[in-house]
């Protein structure tokens, strides 16, 4: 009788040693209940619909697997929690914008894999636009610029935009931020405003609603191909990194799909291809 | 000689450092100086607290506060407090916030924000704001952005409280390629009526405020139950109508009026030129309810969920 208690002591010892070694050496076994989260953070444009963005991604994502979907409002807590998933080896996978990608890459280990598309093309241009009585610069100096954007991304934008020589005109310029780019051009329509930032396709859509505002505005000054937002994920290979990008390329095939991304502002993805990651990489440097 | 040159420019030097230093604590003072006030007419009040909040974020000044809906001072001892403490700006939350400011303090720089019918507020020279309602065009502009296929939109409406504005709705509806169908009713009796000649025609109905049509819940009910069985969307300006089936609400967004008054506010500061004292809101909120879009069967645009705050399904 001894013996036997003896022996199932054994046995229930070295079962849980087994149970312990196994688990500790396959994460994926303990994580069971961990899903794998989608962050989304973009400076270029005051996305503010958390409530909706995550109900709807996350039904989107339900059916696909153990994966969650997680708009970020601040670039601090964003940047923190990239900091902390990087560290526990998460796994995590984050959407934000090109600019705030080149600002960060030097400091957190990641790597583009995907870019957004409008209508299949990756890049984008941002526009200053002002009424029609504005025809130097300088007639800018302390003006009210309305912008989407968030403020470090519109100075960095008009600092561009003004060029060399003009610094102390976007600095002397006042950021109005607005919710989004239709708000920042019917800003300028109706005078709250001086000038708008605001990107070509809204631009053109204002054309299309409401030709009498539209025929009120002059492009000023135009960026050139900016990068639409990125996907990034961790340079250290996580096990569902692949299954997770093959979900967001998908997402830009079928209506369900699309109707998600559009509310971030783009219609697909498509994978990073190499003259975007030299820019990617370069950029910024 | 030489020796008392070079005292003289080393006394010289000195004498413009002293200067130098002197002028740049006295900016530092009349910045630091900047006394800014922020009467709230009841922080409780969700949409009050966020625009206290924006602004005070925004403003970039330290800031005096008074609740009014919290404070437990007189009327009197606030009074007091504001004439004792000279505010260069006074930011105003509410009406009852600028009216009280406006006696309190009858020669302040106000601005105000979060007042239904502003035009209403007895004005001074030096009030400047920025009003509550988005202007027709705007609201157009946006539902056409959404509901590219309507274009016909019904509006029952009072000479009383919404003739001008009803007219400026007419005007700018034709620059976005809109037809509004108004109808006009002195109060409650000619609901019926009205929702009877406007509902089969128009593809949208507009809820505007006005209480000569929104008298009591029956009115309210009444449009509601006449869009719903000609399964016409309801636009409106409120979120509050979104649970009794209406298809959208555009309404102002509080962060951006709040940083508009901010921005207002130093331009007070440093003496800016401000051509309109009075501005229109200069961003949207939006709700749409997907519920009501799929049942009515109403087109919408995908392109324009950017643009969408809150969808409800």
């Amino acid at each position: 009788m001894g013996k036997n208690w003896i022996f199932l002591f054994f046995l229930f010892v070295t079962t849980m040693c087994l149970f312990t070694v196994i688990t500790l050496s396959c994460p994926d076994i303990v994580s069971a209940d961990k899903k794998t989260t989608i962050f989304f953070y973009n400076p270029e444009a005051n996305i503010n619909n958390f409530v909706s963005l995550k109900a709807e991604f996350d039904a989107y994502l339900f059916p696909l697997g153990n994966f969650q979907f997680q708009p970020v409002s601040s670039e601090q807590v964003f940047e923190g929690v990239i900091k902390e998933s990087l560290s526990a080896s998460e796994g995590d996978i984050f959407i934000l914008s090109s600019w705030h990608f080149n600002v960060i890459k030097k400091r957190l280990s990641l790597e583009p894999s995907l870019i957004a598309t409008i209508k299949g093309r990756a890049t984008y241009e941002k526009i200053l636009i002002t009424k029609k009585d504005i025809s130097e610069i300088k007639q800018l100096k302390g003006a009210a610029v309305a912008s989407a954007g968030s403020e470090e991304y519109t100075i960095h934008l008009l600092k561009g935009l003004l060029g060399k020589g003009n610094e102390h005109i976007a600095s002397s310029m006042r950021i109005l931020k607005v919710p989004k780019d239709i708000d920042a051009l019917m800003s300028v329509g109706f005078g709250m405003a001086q000038a708008a930032i605001a990107s070509e396709f809204s631009l053109e859509k204002m054309s299309h609603l409401n030709s009498s505002q539209y025929n009120m505005f002059k492009q000023l000054v135009k960026t050139g191909d900016l990068l639409l937002p990125v996907v990034v994920v961790p340079k250290k290979q996580s096990p569902l990194r692949d299954r997770v990008i093959e979900i967001l390329t998908g997402m830009g095939n079928a209506d369900e799909g699309r109707s998600r991304l559009k509310m971030l502002g783009f219609d697909g993805w498509k994978p990073v291809e190499k003259a975007e990651r030299r820019v990617l990489e370069n950029e910024g440097n | 000689m030489k020796g008392i040159k070079s005292s003289m420019n080393r006394d010289l030097f000195g004498l413009i450092i002293l200067i130098v230093l002197l002028i740049s604590s006295e900016i530092l003072e009349a910045a630091e100086e900047r006394k800014i006030l922020i009467i709230n007419s009841d922080r409780t009040v969700t949409n009050y607290k966020i625009a206290h909040e924006e602004f005070k974020t925004g403003i970039g000044y330290p800031v005096m506060e008074i609740d009014l809906g919290k404070d437990s001072e007189s009327e009197k001892n606030l009074t007091e407090i504001i004439s004792k403490s000279k505010p260069d700006v006074i930011y105003c939350i509410g009406s009852r916030a600028y009216l009280f400011a406006n006696k309190a303090a009858g020669k302040g720089n106000f601005i105000f924000t979060s007042i239904i019918n502003w035009q209403r507020l007895p004005l001074t020279d030096k009030t400047f704001g920025i009003a509550n309602e988005l202007p027709p065009l705007m609201h157009l502009t946006l539902y056409r952005h959404i509901f590219p296929k309507i274009t016909d939109i019904g509006i029952i409406y009072s000479n009383r409280y919404n003739r001008e504005w009803v007219e400026d709705a007419v005007k700018s509806a034709k620059e976005v390629g809109i037809n509004i169908i108004a109808r006009q009713i002195e109060n409650k009796d000619g609901l019926d009526d009205a929702l009877q000649y406007i509902v089969p025609k128009a593809q949208a109905i507009w809820l505007i405020p006005d209480p000569a049509v929104i008298s009591d819940r029956d009115s309210l009910m009444k449009i509601f139950d006449k869009s719903r069985k000609f399964k016409k969307p309801v636009y409106s300006y409120s979120d509050v109508y979104i649970d009794l089936g209406a298809a959208i609400s555009i309404s102002t967004d509080i962060q951006t009026m709040a940083r508009q008054a901010a921005g207002l506010s130093r331009d007070i500061l440093i003496g800016a030129d401000i051509p309109e004292r009075i501005q229109h809101p200069a961003g949207s909120y939006i709700i749409l309810n997907m519920k009501n879009v799929m049942e009515y069967g109403v087109e919408i645009n995908m392109d324009a969920l950017e643009s969408v705050n809150k969808i409800i399904r």
